[in-house]
């Protein structure tokens, strides 16, 4: 009787064993490139891949700005081509050169473009300095800025003396990289939301006006 | 012969102090109690209290005057009213003034008075003439040694008389309100008797006009009528012509004539603006009222008029006061006395009295408008932007009235000049390069040889005779466009493309500000 019984654990350890996963890789089956198996640096890694397309800097940028007490949307347009960055606001458009020491404007003024030393102050990076650790993700293709994360935008939105904070934000990202940013922005105590959507990566091809 | 001469002397001297004193400049004596004078808006306000001697008789008086030359400046005189369509009607000075900013808001409305005498128990409808922009909306009463009719010309040249009237015709004005065409209306409610002649019916006429007339049925807009249901006033659009025998309906009326068999003289965008077509010096008149006595002429007050009316006459009680008076270098002022306040010293003024205090104040030209209740002087307080009122309202408070005028700051739009027909101009080019820069001013380039323009945010056209133009616009996305406007030469250009132009409150300036520093350093 225990040699039966025995046999019996025996085999049905070897049926558990049978059901493992054949490795502890990202389900793919062929393990996660960099020789780690670690599912945070998993995480890590696709969320760096997803703001690679920074690196390269050509992406078409659309801001909304939902007002939620008048039910008004702003919607502007901001077009990064390597060192030269388009906005377009309505007819309003001007280009930036950032290839030098100091930025240059150039703002169209009726047929022309007037060119000028940009007067806007020096950035913190924003998304351009957003790291893994800042974020908890949410699932596959959502990541939420932690908390204690969101006073690492304060150089950001210290350059404007009217924007008192930025509050809950949100990536959301498809296969290959970040293409929605959303988050709450208070300015004068008014809570606005702020939708930047990415698109064109890659395919963006700005010439700075003659 | 030394006696002789002594003689002589005094028999004169006795013969002058023995003659009796006449009515003359020398009667009047103004003594100065208070006196306050002060620019608002570039026109002069004096505000005075004082006694006012004359004809032996001496009265406190209070009264305001307010002026500006129309020659120096870009201040224009504007006649008010607040008529609704196919009635006339009455309302206060601040409701005219609230009008004429809708019809004309390239104009800034500063200040106002009172208008004509009007049938205040009834329809509102003034007495005599009443001409806004060129739109005869009121023919008048004709001639009258009472009655005097007060109108400016675009360059601001005050016309006063009597106008005569040359009877109803037809102007066709286009889109641009240019005169395509003027054609006399040889008969009312009456078929045309031969093919050169032109017809007009108004519902008056209940009958059918028969077939075969070719006929232009006109939706209107606005039709006037007189004290005797004579509508002199007739406005409106094309609705459909026809040769079939047709019924005059309600808020239309018909043109008949042969010569509407012409396709293009109608256009379903053209304004057709039946009205007296006015002379004796008011062909050119832009905006006119009509005025009560000439209360100075070439620089002599009217006393021996005065005099000559009935001893009932109201020009010899005293009232609260309105007159319009016009200086010798182009000056247009308004005069508004106080009355019926004995106690506060406010006891109002006769004719006469009135006219010493116009030509006091340099008059060579002045006429009384409507007193009493009715006068009412109106200044923008730039602090509230209400229009304070400048004197005592007897009623105790602003009371309706029917027509007014008006100081307003800018360019008239030039209108209603003659343009050839078939219209055979070429036309100027629409302008280019539109933008605003960074202050919210609009700019482009226009025509340097016709600086004229039609400026149109979200479809609400204005005239502006400059390439860069302030704009104040609430939070949001405006549509522009600009176009040149024509004149009797050339014809109005074609609109420009649409330049987008979004107004950001603060708030949302600032979030977009964020993106722009992220633009220059990333």
């Amino acid at each position: 009787m225990k040699k039966i019984l025995l046999t019996v654990i025996f085999a049905l350890s070897l049926l558990l064993v049978g059901c493992l996963p054949a490795n502890n890789g990202n389900g793919d089956g062929n393990g996660n490139g960099d020789g780690t198996d670690n599912p945070d640096e998993v995480a890590k890694t696709l969320f760096n891949e997803r703001l690679q397309f920074l690196d390269e800097n050509n992406f078409e940028l659309e801001i909304k700005v939902k007002d939620h007490q008048a039910l008004k949307e702003t919607i502007v347009m901001m077009y990064f081509d390597g060192d030269v960055v388009k906005y377009i606001d309505g007819d309003y458009e001007a280009y930036y050169d950032n290839s030098g020491s100091k930025s240059k404007m150039y703002e169209k003024q009726g047929n022309t473009f007037v060119v000028s030393e940009s007067n806007f102050k020096s950035s913190d990076l924003f998304f351009y300095g957003f790291e893994f650790e800042q974020f908890s993700v949410n699932n596959e293709t959502s990541y939420i800025m932690k908390s204690d994360a969101l006073a690492s935008l304060d150089g950001f939105i210290g350059l404007h003396e009217a924007v008192d904070s930025i509050e809950v934000l949100q990536l959301r990202a498809n296969e290959n990289h970040i293409d929605e940013i959303i988050f709450d922005i208070v300015v004068n105590e008014t809570t606005y939301l702020v939708t930047l959507t990415i698109s064109n990566i890659g395919q963006v091809n700005l010439v700075l006006p003659a | 012969m030394k006696k002789l001469f002594i003689t002589i002397f005094v028999s004169i001297m006795l013969l002058l102090s023995l003659t009796p004193n006449t009515y003359s400049a020398n009667d009047f004596r103004f003594d100065i109690l208070t006196h306050e004078r002060r620019y608002v808006h570039g026109l002069e306000h004096i505000r005075r209290t004082g006694l006012l001697t004359w004809n032996e008789e001496q009265k406190e008086q209070h009264y305001n005057y307010l002026g500006v030359n129309l020659k120096t400046t870009d201040y224009n005189i504007i006649a008010s009213d607040n008529y609704r369509p196919f009635e006339w009607g009455m309302s206060n000075l601040r409701v005219h003034i609230a009008t004429a900013q809708q019809r004309f808001p390239q104009l800034e409305i500063t200040a106002g008075v009172n208008g004509d005498f009007y049938d205040i128990n009834n329809t509102g409808r003034s007495t005599h003439t009443h001409i806004v922009d060129y739109e005869v909306k009121h023919r008048g009463i004709g001639a009258s040694i009472h009655r005097s009719v007060i109108g400016f010309t675009t360059d601001g040249d005050m016309v006063h008389g009597n106008p005569s009237f040359l009877g109803q015709h037809l102007n066709i004005l286009n889109e641009f309100r240019e005169l395509k065409k003027r054609i006399k209306i040889d008969r009312i409610n009456q078929l045309p008797q031969n093919d050169l002649e032109v017809a007009i019916f108004h519902t008056s006429f209940e009958d059918e006009i028969p077939e075969d007339y070719i006929k232009v049925v006109v939706k209107a807009s606005d039709i006037k009528t007189d004290a005797n249901g004579n509508a002199n006033y007739s406005k409106g659009q094309l609705d459909y012509k026809t040769t079939e025998a047709v019924k005059v309906g309600e808020k239309s009326f018909i043109l008949v004539g042969k010569m509407f068999q012409d396709e293009d003289l109608i256009q379903p965008t053209d304004t057709l603006l039946v009205q007296e077509l006015l002379s004796n010096g008011f062909e050119n008149v832009r905006h006119a009222i009509g005025a009560g006595a000439p209360l100075v002429l070439n620089g002599v007050v009217q006393h021996d008029y005065f005099e000559s009316l009935p001893s009932n006459n109201m020009a010899h009680f005293r009232h609260p006061r309105t007159a319009v008076g016009e200086k010798e270098d182009g000056t247009i002022f308004f005069i508004v006395v106080d009355g019926r306040d004995i106690i506060a010293g406010k006891n109002g003024v006769k004719y006469g009295e009135l006219g010493e205090l116009m030509k006091l104040h340099g008059a060579v030209n002045a006429f009384n408008l409507d007193g009493g209740g009715s006068s009412t002087m109106l200044l923008r307080n730039d602090e509230t932007g209400e229009y304070d009122g400048l004197n005592t309202f007897s009623d105790g408070t602003i009371r309706s009235i029917s027509n007014g005028l008006l100081f307003a700051r800018g360019n008239l739009e030039p209108t209603f000049y003659e343009i050839p027909y078939p219209d055979t101009r070429a036309s100027y080019e629409a302008p280019t390069g539109l933008y605003v820069d960074g202050e919210g001013v609009f700019h482009f380039t226009g025509n340097n040889e016709n600086m004229q323009y039609i400026l149109k945010i979200n479809g609400r056209e204005t005239y502006v005779t400059k390439e860069s133009i302030p704009l104040i616009l609430a939070a949001g996305t405006h549509e522009i466009q600009v176009r040149v406007k024509g004149n009797p030469n050339y014809a109005t250009s074609p609109f420009s493309d649409t330049f987008t132009y979004n107004v950001h409150n603060d708030d949302v300036r600032a979030i977009l500000d964020l993106f722009r520093n992220i633009a220059q350093t990333n």
